[in-house]
């Protein structure tokens, strides 16, 4: 899914700017970096808080792997550790809602750009 | 990019290379879990998986006949027999090259020599072709001597490991209930909240309102908040009205945690439909229901595939919520996923039980991605084309 939204905005690219950068004599890596990643800043931002929050949430691969043992520990398999294995329901919901304080700063942007977006 | 302005450039080269690269990164582990699938964990222990076409070097234990095949010629007892070709010997197409008669040294005595052991009571000789005499000054026990071999095996491969995977029948190696119970999860899992999002997207996206743009804003705003946050209300929910642990408790946990997600890209989807057709069928005389069924919902069918495949992956993959929703302490609900954790404590030294068991879990993923893959581009790229 990440690559799939890198590559829409590549797909809508205006050649304009690459065209207008050839003619300027700029060389592919100096097209890449200071022509194209800059106008696709936007969509590298959404993908990339896209995979931190999924990984911010990783569970089975550490589940099945290690436990958490050997300082390994993660916030989504300890409180599952805590949930069904401690049965410590406070500590469980207290490390859910450490997990929310994380995403809560992703969240309020998301919502503002889309509320940008819709007006 | 850049053939538009006629010239191809380096760039285009390490593109490729770094595609190639991402490429034969996911092909390498799903290769190699393919083809340890068919071998045994002797061939697993003796060679990788890159070596499984050529001949591989294995350190074999068998036994020779016992006391009961034992024949007195003289003073000692004599058996004979054939580690090739005798039943539970290594197969006629092994060569052996060493053998030893302790497990302290396994490649003590040469193929064609005598060992003498035992404090000198004891001989085995042991021919090229497999045959060996095995003799001993006092009566051989019932199960013979035990003899190391280290023979080169020809490649082999077999659906031994999927039989034991799908048809044992035994408890814990067995995947097919597991198999059928990750199907009865994903199914309605993915159908209910397809249907769900498809009504409620047509609303945001097309019906005026009060409170839309609120409503929006609290599904994106969901897309992002962790599902671990309504692990425990939800359960304890679940406990209370009576549903408890069981396939409606896991069905309501995945429509529940998959909406926003639905919504989201079914409503970018509808928006981007032309206004022109809902306005004229608005202007014939269609209710909103019929706009919907009839022109929305084949219109937005690509979007619609995309969505299915995304839920449809992530529920078969899923643990989480099959631990915490579904499996309880019977353990007849238990999903693939769980299964493969179970057996990786039970039989963590098995990679051929384990690699098979991951391999009949990805089997269905890989056939839907490839049957549907089409769909999942066109659906995401459609939606998000402003």
């Amino acid at each position: 899914m990440p690559w799939l939204s890198c590559r829409q905005p590549c797909a809508v690219f205006p050649e304009e700017t690459i065209e207008a950068a050839v003619i300027d004599g700029a060389n592919p890596f100096e097209i890449f970096f200071k022509i194209k990643v800059p106008q696709i800043m936007g969509t590298i931002v959404v993908v990339w808080t896209t995979i931190t929050l999924v990984v911010l949430k990783v569970f089975d691969i550490v589940f099945a792997m290690t436990n958490g043992q050997w300082e390994t520990q993660v916030l989504a398999n300890y409180m599952y550790d805590k949930l069904f294995r401690a049965s410590d329901w406070g500590v469980g919901s207290a490390s859910a809602m450490v997990i929310m304080l994380l995403v809560s700063p992703i969240l309020i942007w998301n919502v503002y750009n889309a509320r940008k977006e819709m007006r | 990019m850049s053939e538009m302005v006629g010239k191809k450039s380096a760039l285009t080269w390490a593109v490729h290379l770094s595609v190639l690269a991402l490429v034969l990164l996911w092909i390498f582990p799903t290769v190699g879990l393919l083809i340890s699938s068919f071998r045994t964990a002797d061939q697993i222990s003796a060679s990788g998986w890159w070596g499984s076409l050529t001949a591989s070097e294995q350190n074999l234990q068998v036994r020779t006949g016992g006391g009961s095949v034992a024949v007195k010629q003289g003073d000692v007892y004599v058996v004979t027999g054939n580690f090739l070709t005798d039943e539970g010997g290594l197969g006629t197409k092994s060569t052996m090259t060493t053998f030893g008669v302790s497990s302290r040294d396994i490649a003590a005595f040469k193929i064609g020599d005598t060992a003498t052991f035992g404090d000198g009571k004891e001989t085995l000789t042991i021919n090229p072709d497999g045959s060996y005499r095995y003799t001993n000054v006092e009566e051989p026990g019932r199960r013979g001597a035990r003899v190391f071999i280290t023979a080169s095996k020809p490649p082999e491969f077999s659906f031994d490991n999927y039989k034991t995977i799908l048809f044992s029948g035994t408890g814990q190696d067995n995947m097919a209930k597991a198999f059928f119970n990750t199907l009865t999860v994903t199914v309605p899992a993915t159908i209910i909240p397809i249907v769900v999002a498809a009504f409620a997207a047509y609303a945001l996206a097309w019906m005026e309102f009060p409170g839309r743009a609120l409503l929006i804003a609290i599904v994106v705003g969901l897309l992002v908040v962790p599902l671990q946050l309504a692990l425990i209300p939800l359960l304890r929910l679940h406990l209370g009205i009576g549903i408890g642990k069981g396939y409606l408790g896991v069905w309501l946990a995945h429509t529940a945690f998959g909406l926003p997600l639905a919504i989201y890209l079914l409503r970018n989807y509808m928006v981007g439909l032309p206004r022109d057709i809902i306005e004229n069928a608005r202007v014939d005389g269609a209710t909103e229901f019929q706009i919907f069924t009839k022109v929305i919902l084949p219109l937005s069918f690509p979007a619609l595939a995309s969505f299915a495949i995304f839920q449809f992956l992530w529920t078969w993959n899923d643990l989480l919520v099959a631990k915490v929703f579904l499996i309880d302490s019977t353990g007849s609900t238990t999903v693939m996923t769980n299964q493969i954790v179970e057996l990786l404590g039970t039989r963590g030294g098995n990679w051929e039980i384990l690699a098979t068991a991951a391999f009949v879990s990805i089997a269905v993923p890989l056939v839907v991605f490839f049957a549907m893959q089409r769909y999942l581009v066109r659906g995401l790229l459609a939606g998000s084309v402003k």
